[in-house]
């Protein structure tokens, strides 16, 4: 089971509301660790399930540890820490604000991704978490990369090394920008490539199991 | 107290749920066997694997199972039972069921036949009412011509009189079934004919009539046991205002905020009408209180309530069980007599939240789906009434209620302290409730201060802000665990300790609490060590 999972790229993640879970507005988290602690500081203690109450700390003086160390969220330091509490209990400090959450453990989640069901203030969900890395190559590919400029025709070329698992499209066919091209199979993960612009299939220079290097001529849209 | 004889050998319950349950439990403490019914959808379900005999009933949609009165009554007979109890909703409200009942040679556990058919139809209770100098809402007490151009003079006048906004309401109906709030004359006549339609299609009956909508209201209802010698006693009353779509959230014994004279009065009233009625066994009379301290009859339930959990804590009566015995033509047992004498002084309080499979920031959108995590509250002063466990399935085809979390301590501030407590040990995954509701109302200053009316959710209760925050958390909570998690393990056994980590280590010893900090935090030293190799490792 623990195969399945994708791993994760600590240094940086994506968070998001699985599909179908969500309403369809809620945020993407960009998550990233702390830089090296700076300082030492008493630590915060107590698991209670306070439910987000705050309480001031209780803690003795001394017994100094590493500081409170902020790690980033869309890139702004945030200072929120997360304490394992056992069977899945988690305690989330934002700031010395507490609140009990429950996580559930991972599981694979849509296309590489890792999935878990979150359970917090009442409410529950399931999240997806995905390494930032990824997710943005995986956008980058999926945008394609245009060879050459306006009105005459357009090389589509890899991004991303990888193997070709599917081509859509064939010489000929009409497209329509956002159109799925081809997918590539590049860190165990399916990736599409869209059409940059509508137009019209005018070579196609991979095939369904061909791996591919950064560079390598994919498509060319007239 | 002697060791009387059970009631009855055997009882069928022909409910499910955690009604169901809550009823065989009653059973099996008398000394009885319970009997269930089921649906294909509950073959594996809390109350059939807790009777002692179990018989299907038919597929999954109600109408071809749970309110099959033949085939509950056949089941009865070829069980050998002696008794029928209904629970609520189903059949529990239909004179025909508790007829066949009587008819087959069983016992009903609920009013007689005649009693459900004169006070089910509202309007007949309405005029009961009236007959009693009981005050029911002020409107109509007789069927409102429908689709009538000849009449529309006369019931304009009359609702003139009544005054605008008020209510079609089903003469049939419950639920909000069949109503229509109407704010201006001229909505009137299409209310009329909309609302008589819908009730029509739900309840086989079209009569409505006009009822002044009182606003703001409190919804309080009074608990009515009655004996077949001609005893009714009220076991004190209920608060119920927290609504929405007229389904009640939260119930609480006794009503908060009322006079002990007042508690008197309205007991009285309620008595004075079940007597009327020829009330035997468990009924519910149903009140709206207005601003001013005026007591309006709304309607009478003859059933059990569902939230009659919070009147056996405070009054410390089992109903069910009373119930039984009552059904058996035992006369009211000294406990109720005495219960009823101190209905007006409640020395205790009680609340329950009903949990329900519903999404409170969707408009409490139905969820059915199957149970994940299952974790309900225990400790002083908490009882659970639930028919589900980890693994089980909430069928689409039923009520969605999952369980009923109830609390009760010394004074009303206590029972919310303790509900707030309760409601912070409840883990329920795999499927929303209505939990982060409830955990609002027992946090809610409103709450607190007694500041009850029907309107009360739409008032304080913003879900979609409160589901916004819980997303932002939980998306929170799972990224900063993933950027811990997996540096751990990668990490674990080759980074040398840094100096910083090394002084945390040396720290660590005076309690086991500041020893569990500086260890997480020595985790965290580890997995800084590992992210800088990280760094290394992973192609930018």
């Amino acid at each position: 089971m623990a195969e399945l999972i994708a791993p994760i790229d600590p240094r940086a993640v994506r968070v998001r509301l699985a599909a179908g879970s969500g309403l369809g507005d809620e945020p993407v988290l960009m998550i990233a660790p702390p830089p090296e602690p700076l300082r030492m500081t008493n630590p915060s203690v107590g698991r209670g399930p306070l439910g987000g109450a705050s309480l001031p700390s209780a803690d003795p003086p001394g017994e100094p540890v590493l500081a409170q160390r902020h790690p980033s969220v869309d890139g702004a330091p945030v200072e929120a820490s997360i304490h394992a509490a056992g069977r899945g209990r988690h305690v989330l400090d934002e700031a010395g604000r507490r609140t009990r959450v429950v996580l559930e453990p991972p599981g694979p989640g849509e296309g590489g991704t890792r999935r878990r069901e979150v359970l917090v203030d009442g409410f529950r969900f399931e999240v997806e978490i995905e390494s930032e890395r990824i997710a943005a190559l995986r956008e980058r590919a999926s945008r394609g990369r245009a060879s050459s400029a306006h009105g005459g025709p357009l090389q589509v070329t890899a991004i991303i090394p990888g193997k070709v698992v599917a081509v859509s499209v064939a010489p000929g066919d009409a497209v329509a920008a956002g159109q799925q091209l081809l997918v590539v199979e590049a860190m165990k993960m399916q990736n599409e490539l869209r059409a940059p612009r509508d137009g019209t299939i005018e070579r196609v220079g991979v095939a369904p199991g061909v791996n591919i290097e950064v560079g390598d001529l994919l498509v060319v849209i007239s | 107290m002697t060791v009387a004889a059970p009631p009855f050998r055997r009882v069928l319950i022909a409910n499910r749920g955690e009604i169901a349950v809550r009823i065989i439990r009653a059973c099996h403490e008398l000394g009885m066997e319970a009997v269930a019914v089921y649906s294909d959808a509950d073959a594996e379900a809390a109350h059939v694997r807790l009777a002692d005999a179990a018989v299907r009933l038919g597929p999954p949609p109600p109408a071809e199972s749970y309110l099959r009165i033949d085939a509950v009554v056949r089941a009865a007979l070829d069980m050998g039972a002696q008794a029928v109890h209904p629970g609520y909703g189903f059949l529990a409200e239909r004179a025909a069921f508790a007829r066949a009942v009587e008819d087959a040679g069983l016992a009903f556990v609920g009013p007689a036949s005649a009693t459900i058919e004169a006070l089910g139809d509202k309007l007949n209770a309405r005029r009961l009412a009236a007959g009693v100098d009981v005050p029911s809402v002020p409107g109509t007490l007789e069927p409102a011509p429908v689709d009538r151009p000849d009449q529309v003079a006369d019931i304009l006048a009359t609702a003139e009189r009544i005054g605008f906004p008020l209510l079609v309401k089903a003469a049939a109906g419950g639920g909000g079934r069949g109503m229509r709030r109407v704010t201006r004359a001229e909505d009137l006549p299409a209310a009329l004919v909309s609302g008589s339609r819908e009730a029509e299609s739900a309840f086989g009956d079209g009569s409505v009539y006009l009822e002044r909508e009182i606003l703001p209201a409190r919804h309080i209802e009074v608990q009515l046991l009655g004996d077949a010698q001609g005893t009714v006693v009220a076991l004190g009353e209920r608060d119920c205002s927290l609504q929405r779509r007229h389904q009640k959230l939260v119930e609480e014994a006794p009503a908060p905020g009322l006079s002990e004279a007042q508690r008197r009065h309205l007991h009285g009233l309620a008595i004075r009408l079940a007597q009327a009625a020829g009330l035997r066994n468990a009924a519910t009379c149903e009140f709206l209180h207005d601003p001013a301290g005026d007591f309006w009859f709304l309607e009478v339930n003859t059933r059990l309530q569902v939230e009659h959990g919070v009147t056996e804590l405070v009054a410390g009566v089992d109903i069910v069980r009373e119930q039984l015995r009552i059904a058996a033509g035992e006369p009211l047992s000294p406990a109720v007599i005495a219960a009823g004498e101190r209905a007006a002084i409640p020395s205790t309080h009680a609340i329950e939240v009903r949990l329900s499979a519903e999404d409170p920031a969707r408009a409490f959108a139905p969820t059915p789906g199957r149970v994940g995590r299952w974790v309900m509250p225990s400790g002083p002063g908490v009882r659970v009434d639930t028919g589900i466990e980890a693994g089980d399935r909430v069928p689409p085809e039923y009520d969605n209620l999952i369980a009923k979390l109830m609390v009760q301590a010394h004074d009303r501030d206590a029972a919310i302290d303790r509900l707030a407590r309760a409601l912070d040990e409840t883990e329920v995954g795999g499927m929303q409730t209505t939990l982060p509701f409830h955990r609002l109302v027992a946090r809610s200053a409103a709450f607190r201060r007694g500041e009850l009316s029907t309107g009360w959710v739409d008032e304080h209760w913003d879900g979609e802000a409160a589901r916004a925050e819980a997303v932002r958390k939980a998306l929170l909570a799972a990224g900063l665990e993933a950027i811990g998690e997996d540096a751990e393990a990668r990490g674990r056994g080759t980074a040398p300790p840094t100096p910083a980590t090394t002084a945390t280590t040396a720290a660590t010893a005076a309690t086991a609490t500041a020893a569990t900090a500086a260890s997480a935090e020595r985790g965290n030293g580890w997995r800084h060590g590992s992210r800088a190799r990280g760094v290394d490792r992973w192609p930018s």
